[in-house]
């Protein structure tokens, strides 16, 4: 019996069907993680306590080049309310945010995301917090909680924000910070403390003057119909980064990185071209460019839009770069397209 | 991206990729399971890379390589179940698909995570090299020969579709 490589093609993709249920993996990963997640934090704790009696030095990590502190902030409940923020910028603190640590921030024109440590530190995040604009998010009710005089919920609820995959739920707070405005805490929290913890920590947030997002980096030129959609930054092992999107969907990541291209990713850097003058690698829909005191890259990972390397490369080509050390000279995320 | 946000979003796609590359539910859940956990490990790296969905599953097609070596696991061969045909028809093309799949069970791990990742991923070979870690002849080779065990002639669907 003879085959064609139509079969095969039509065997591998009828497999697809076989695929388990997500939850059950999740769950079996989480478990192991958090277990793991322990270790590390104890032999982390550790090994700094013997570094600093050993050398009596205080012990450092690599983080985002902060702003000055003591920026004025109100309560996340205040009236009136703060004036509207940009949808490529922030109200949350890239600092601290309701006694926790930030790990990364993110926003776009919905809503700001913010992953949260309990320490400081490059930890794993304990907390997330979603920021709805108003009318943006339509919560689920749970049992009546109040937060700064204003109505919320607590319960078990699955991710509030971006895939659904069905996945269990976790501990929630969520409250109507303005009028037809809503947050929402979730935490890994032991279901007996979390309610009372997520309220102490709902009551500590606090907004900040509205701000643009500021990058490294801005564009000479796009493809049609792609616009900047959303803005992330990460505090340790910095990095700053702009989603582009199309119709309503992020295709497309740009995300500058503190120091060279690492070894670590899934193709060695091998630089194979030159773009702007700057070691660069192309390959498989993935562009890095080394640039460095940083590097960056641009991908489409799912490519749904069909942008060749060739795209990517014009637009690489065309932009324009910061000095990484020197945060005054990047470029507002509002002007991050000439 | 957090590690949790990248689970929550990817893990479906990661799980069809992995059923697809090993053709066993139970070992592509173990596969991915295990290359989590390890991603978790060094996200702080994994996850600022623009394409971490990348990274993981060339960890996932190294695992997939490396199980039986690692664990000792034997993968059943007889391992797809279509739906119970109802005709004839259906019959002969469910025994045609059945044969196919004992085939490809049968090969070398190399030779299989080759085929998933030109007719599934629809890779070049190139790409495929990269995700190896060993060069694009090589990856033709293990191609050549995986498809000629499975005596799948190669180019055949364009010769039907150029016939009048």
């Amino acid at each position: 019996m003879r085959f064609t490589e139509s079969d095969l093609r039509d065997l591998l993709v009828a497999r697809e069907q076989q695929a388990g249920e997500p939850e059950r993996v999740f769950a079996r990963v989480r478990a192991r993680v958090g277990h793991r997640g322990r270790r590390t934090a104890t032999t982390i704790v550790a090994a700094a306590a013997v570094t600093v009696a050993a050398t009596a030095v205080s012990v450092g990590y690599a983080t985002w080049p902060r702003e000055p502190a003591g920026r004025p902030t109100q309560a996340l409940t205040a009236e009136p309310p703060l004036t509207a923020r940009p949808a490529l910028g922030y109200t949350l603190s890239d600092n601290t945010i309701g006694g926790l640590h930030v790990l990364t921030l993110e926003a776009d024109a919905t809503h700001q995301f913010a992953s949260l440590s309990l320490s400081p530190g490059p930890n794993a995040a304990d907390v997330f917090l979603w920021l709805f604009e108003p009318g943006a998010y339509q919560p689920k009710t749970g049992q009546p909680v109040e937060v700064g005089g204003r109505p919320g919920y607590y319960g078990i609820e699955p991710y509030p924000a971006g895939d659904k995959v069905g996945v269990p739920g976790e501990p929630s707070l969520t409250w109507q910070y303005t009028d037809g405005g809503w947050a929402v805490l979730q935490a890994r929290f032991d279901e007996a403390t979390a309610r009372d913890r997520l309220l102490e920590i709902a009551s500590r947030v606090t907004l900040e003057q509205p701000r643009h997002a500021r990058l490294p980096f801005r564009f000479g030129e796009l493809p049609a119909q792609l616009q900047p959609s959303g803005v992330v930054l990460a505090r340790h092992d910095p990095a700053a980064g702009l989603f582009l999107g199309k119709d309503g969907k992020r295709v497309m990541h740009v995300l500058a990185s503190d120091g060279p291209p690492l070894d670590i990713s899934v193709s060695k850097w091998r630089p194979n071209t030159t773009i702007g003058g700057h070691p660069a690698m192309v390959w498989d829909g993935l562009i890095t460019v080394d640039l460095g005191a940083f590097h960056l890259q641009i991908s489409a990972p799912e490519n749904p839009a069909g942008y060749p390397a060739g795209e990517l490369t014009r637009i690489a080509s065309g932009m324009t770069f910061a000095d990484w050390a020197d945060p005054g000279s990047w470029f507002d995320a509002a002007d991050a397209v000439r | 991206m957090t590690f949790e946000e990248f689970v929550r979003a990817r893990l479906p796609v990661l799980l069809r990729f992995a059923t697809v590359l090993t053709g066993d539910r139970g070992l592509a859940e173990d596969v991915v399971q295990e290359v989590l956990v390890r991603a978790h490990g060094r996200w702080r790296r994994v996850g600022e890379m623009a394409a971490p969905d990348l990274y993981v599953r060339r960890m996932i097609v190294n695992e997939f390589i490396s199980w039986r070596r690692r664990w000792g696991r034997v993968v059943p061969v007889e391992t797809v179940t279509p739906a119970r045909p109802d005709t004839p028809d259906h019959a002969w093309v469910h025994a045609e698909r059945e044969e196919l799949a004992a085939r490809l069970a049968r090969l070398p791990r190399r030779q299989q995570a080759v085929l998933v990742l030109r007719y599934y991923e629809q890779l070049a070979d190139a790409e495929i090299a990269e995700l190896l870690g060993c060069r694009p002849v090589t990856v033709r080779g293990y191609a050549a020969r995986a498809l000629a065990t499975l005596r799948v002639d190669q180019q055949t669907d364009v010769l039907t579709r150029e016939q009048p």
